[in-house]
């Protein structure tokens, strides 16, 4: 029998390991557990772990990050590619959901936590929002009204004082298309970088507050509540459901299907998510999976393109060569079929009116004739006009008559 | 299109490589090699052609061996002809002709790999008797 406490399991993968994190969500906040550690090698072992912990909280949600650098906080919704909503028109989209097949039901996007955590400070003035999570910056221009520019960077192989630039470059940027600087500089960071913080506050000139939390526990606060559950990248398919493609329809399905909208419930009585909530994510995300396979399917189109062609050519290949080298037999025996010919020919000219045959044998190599002579030296001269180094001999008959024979090699 | 290659799963990224590799190691070389081909046969059938046009042979006329249209066809230039078949595609002729007319021999020897898809495979041997000159060969089909 499973425990009914609602708990927050909570992944991300920082270079080579996997982090694992649960926590029981109570009135008064979280109560994280002991984190878990897991080198890639190890996914399955993972994947299993993650299994192990949604069997014994009943009531779960599991929770990851995207740390995809080709993300983009937008003001419209693009219904191709995976989304999620910040607050009223601003989206954060990203091309695909990137989890591969490990168990996720919500996945947030840096800038919806950037967002969750500043909300409360955004006024009217322009404030710029970093968060460092694993060595990628996440930026973000925002009023209270709207995210005005967001940007990532890779720290990954740059100096601090590299990364400094780039961020001033993002704001000067900024500056090109709004001709406002921001007024003060707000930073999360996940990971301690005093050096860099150090750098930022020099090369930018401005002051940084700073704030730092682990990614487990934001992400284990944005579980915690179904209303910051909606800034969720939502796969790209579900915001499609509606008729008129809008994400109103898509968030009411995700959220009221997702995540109960009384957490309160969900924390004392354990009981308020239905069956149908982790399906309905589950298959959400299971999606990605799918999409995989499509994708792999689709590569093999021209991978079978290409083995049909190779297989096709070399057939038409093979019966073509079948039919020049018979050709050119034939041709070769043509040849030798017009030697002979000529051979023969010039023999029997040879013969004219001075002999006459017996026998003979011709030859591509070599030629015999035997026969009955009446010009015995008009006939060696012919033959040995033709063949010079002929055997040319000569065999008198009991009839008076003389026989020739002529051997030669051509 | 670079971008579109980098949202591309591992699997797929591999079947895309493979399928490149097999593209320009085997199927555009045999391509190469079949259109090469291509140009080799037309220039033999170009050649045949004229060297059979020389006997009055259309072109695409050759024949795949026959006994018996072999001798209908023989007996248009020679007095008689007879085949025996000696198994594994050869064959012995027997042909007469008069002894005036050996000319017309060598033309049927001339054109008979035209005719028919087959070599003389012996030494031709030619004997006398009487008006006629017997001639004796083997042939083989190509």
């Amino acid at each position: 029998m499973g425990n009914q406490q609602y708990v927050t399991i909570t992944h991300y993968k920082e270079r080579e390991f996997y982090f694992l994190n649960h926590a029981v969500q109570t009135h008064d906040g979280f109560i994280s557990k002991d984190m878990e550690q897991f080198h890639e090698s190890e996914k399955d072992k993972f994947i299993e772990r993650i299994r192990e912990l949604q069997g014994q909280y009943l009531q779960s949600q599991t929770i990851s990050l995207s740390l995809n650098l080709n993300q983009k906080v937008v003001n419209e919704i693009d219904n191709t590619k995976a989304l999620g909503k910040i607050f009223t028109n601003n989206y954060v989209v990203q091309d695909k959901i990137d989890i591969g097949n490990i168990p996720t039901t919500l996945y947030f996007s840096p800038f919806a936590i950037l967002y969750e955590e500043y909300k409360n400070k955004l006024d009217d003035k322009l404030t710029l929002l970093i968060g460092l999570f694993d060595r990628k910056l996440y930026i973000m221009f925002a009023t209270k009204e709207k995210i005005h520019e967001s940007w990532t960077i890779g720290t990954r192989g740059l100096t601090e004082k590299q990364v400094a630039d780039r961020v001033y470059k993002s704001m000067k940027a900024y500056y090109k298309i709004s001709y406002k600087f921001a007024d003060h500089i707000e930073m999360l960071v996940t990971d301690e970088s005093p050096k860099l913080l150090k750098v930022l506050r020099e090369e930018l000139s401005l002051n940084i507050l700073l704030k730092q939390n682990t990614i487990h526990n934001l992400l284990h606060h944005m579980g915690g509540e179904p209303k910051r559950t909606s800034s969720s990248f939502i796969k790209s398919s579900l915001s499609k459901m509606g008729d008129d493609g809008s994400m109103k329809n898509a968030e009411e399905t995700f959220v009221k299907g997702a995540v109960s909208d009384d957490l309160g419930n969900l924390k004392l009585n354990d009981s308020s998510i239905d069956d149908t909530t982790s399906t309905q994510v589950k298959s959400a995300l299971g999606g990605a999976a799918v999409g995989s396979l499509f994708q792999n399917l689709l590569a093999l189109i021209p991978l079978l393109f290409v083995l049909g062609m190779g297989a096709f050519f070399t057939m038409k290949n093979s019966e073509l060569e079948k039919n020049i080298s018979l050709k050119e037999e034939q041709s070769l025996a043509q040849t030798n079929n017009a030697l002979l010919a000529m051979t023969t020919e010039d023999i029997f000219s040879a013969m004219g009116k001075n002999a006459e045959l017996k026998e003979a044998v011709i030859s591509d190599s070599k030629v015999e004739v035997k026969g009955v002579v009446w010009g015995i030296e008009p006939l060696r001269n012919s033959l040995n006009e033709i063949y010079n180094d002929g055997d040319f001999s000569i065999k008198p008959l009991e009839n008076f008559m003389t026989e020739f024979s002529f051997k030669s090699k051509i | 299109m670079l971008a579109g290659l980098k949202q591309l799963s591992l699997v797929s990224k591999i079947i895309f490589i493979i399928s490149l590799v097999i593209l320009f190691a085997w199927v555009i070389p045999t391509m190469v090699n079949y259109f090469k081909n291509v140009q080799t046969q037309e220039q033999q059938v170009v050649e045949l052609q004229k060297n059979s046009s020389k006997y009055g042979i259309s072109a695409g006329d050759t024949k795949k061996f026959n006994e018996e249209s072999f001798i209908q066809d023989a007996l248009d230039s020679v007095s008689k002809a007879s085949v025996k078949s000696l198994g594994d595609k050869s064959y012995d002729l027997k042909i007469e002709v008069e002894k005036g007319k050996i000319g017309d021999f060598n033309k049927f020897l001339e054109s008979l790999s035209l005719r028919y898809l087959v070599k003389v495979t012996s030494p031709i041997t030619f004997k006398e008797q009487d008006k006629h000159i017997e001639i004796k060969m083997t042939i083989q089909e190509i």
